[in-house]
């Protein structure tokens, strides 16, 4: 009697049986550039405990997918793209708008339709716009510290935001002028001899603090190596400060391991905001300001400036 | 006494052993879907009118076919320059195709009267 009821109750439990379809929809609506593109696909079955160890595609082709806003819709062509992911062309269905620009402070509803009839359904709501500090000492560099200081303010407070700074510079290749942007990281470390860039993460502060080491080392790195420094002309220093929307508010959060100490840390899959299915529908608003930035700076690389001194936003 | 016992004993056995493998094994709530399957073909007298189908322009012009419609009662309206906008509820059952006309042209909230206003005067002159 013993013995059978110990194995009555033997079972196999096998991991990677075949479950439920999940259908999933991600897409981040951006307003920096008209071209928005929504990713439908299914859940699949990995051969072993690597995500990546089954290659198949798993995109969903004949799809339907638009985004209603107001009065207004936009429609999305299904169409084949072509990337090259972990050094192989793969191809992939993918669903683009390339005349739909985003506005700040509008609900956007997005409804995909499966061949099959089924609809997953997600909402958004962009951001407001910001509204850039002024501060008389946020100059490059700043006169008085070693580091600059950027605030923000948002009508939203519990919405995250990042910032990074920029410049752009032309390098004069065989006697063409060629536009590149440089980022600049909150600092760099030096980690076994190599410097490392550490770069602002999403979080619900309204300030970017830079140090100016790191000013340097970005404006040093452009012209490694090459002894001609008058090749390089720097037009601009810009901020850029994206804010995100609750959904990616809330995605960031649920991944954000330290700073958010209320926030319980979450597998990525474990956050969705779609209807029916699983994945992301959200948005972000990206917004630019000039950064002054005096000559002098400039010219202590050997480089060219490209315009006024003083600019203001 | 005995046999009586040991029978119940080996039905208790028996149902222990059933029982303690009913079990149901769940990861996930099981996903809820919207379904839409029926399709409602609209066209309109004159063509090109803008479909609204429960308050979404779904950016479609008649005549066209509004498909994957969810079973149940929807809003439709049509907006056409011109002419003042049509609505109509439909109610739509699953797995069907059907149509809806509509002619501007014949429907009366597009009509109204126009008033003319005369006054006549009467000059006589004396010469």
């Amino acid at each position: 009697m013993i013995f059978i009821l110990i194995i009555s109750c033997e079972d196999d439990l096998n991991p990677f049986i075949k479950g439920e379809d999940v259908f999933i929809v991600n897409c981040i609506l951006k307003n920096d550039r008209g071209v928005q593109t929504v990713y439908l696909s299914k859940n699949y079955q990995a051969e072993n405990f690597d995500p990546k160890s089954n290659t198949e595609d798993h995109s969903i082709g004949n799809g339907f997918v638009r985004v209603f806003f107001k009065d207004s819709v936009k429609i999305f062509s299904d169409t084949l793209v072509t990337q090259n992911i972990d050094g192989n062309e793969k191809s992939f269905n993918s669903y683009i708008n390339s005349n739909f620009l985003t506005k700040p402070n509008t609900e956007y509803e997005l409804e995909a339709v499966l061949n099959d009839g089924r609809k997953l359904r997600a909402f958004t709501k962009t951001p407001n716009k910001v509204s850039f500090i002024p501060d008389s000492n946020n100059i490059i560099p700043p006169p008085d510290k070693n580091y600059i200081s950027v605030g923000w303010s948002t009508v939203e407070d519990q919405l995250y935001s990042s910032a990074r700074f920029k410049f752009i510079y032309f390098k004069n290749e065989n006697g063409k002028q060629v536009r590149y942007e440089k980022e600049v990281p909150r600092t760099y470390v030096l980690e076994n001899n190599v410097y490392v860039p550490y770069y602002p993460v999403p979080s619900y502060l309204q300030r970017i603090n830079v140090e100016m080491i790191a000013f340097d080392r970005a404006m040093a790195e452009i012209s490694e190596g090459d002894p001609d420094k008058k090749n390089y002309t720097i037009l601009t220093f810009i901020l850029e400060i994206l804010v995100y929307d609750k959904n990616l508010t809330a995605y960031y959060a649920s991944r954000s391991e330290l700073g958010e100490s209320f926030a319980i840390t979450t597998n990525e899959s474990d956050y969705t905001n779609i209807s029916g299915g699983r994945g992301i529908f959200g948005s972000f608003i990206k917004q630019r300001f000039a950064v002054r930035f005096t000559h002098e700076y400039i010219k202590s690389f050997g480089y060219e400036p490209g315009l006024t001194s003083s600019i203001n936003e | 006494m005995n046999n009586k016992l040991k029978s119940a004993l080996i039905f208790c056995v028996i149902i222990v052993v059933f029982v303690s493998c009913d079990r149901e094994v769940s990861v996930s709530d099981p996903q809820q879907y919207e379904t839409g399957t029926a399709q409602l073909y609209i066209s309109s007298i004159p063509e090109g009118a803008l479909i609204f189908v429960d308050g979404k322009n779904y950016g479609q012009h008649t005549p066209d076919t509004v498909k994957w419609l969810t079973s149940g009662t929807h809003d439709f309206k049509l907006k056409l320059d011109s002419y003042l906008d049509f609505s109509f509820t439909k109610s739509i059952e699953e797995n069907t195709e059907e149509l809806y006309e509509h002619n501007f042209n014949t429907d009366p909230v597009n009509f109204g009267v126009i008033k003319f206003f005369f006054q006549i005067l009467i000059i006589v002159l004396f010469i």
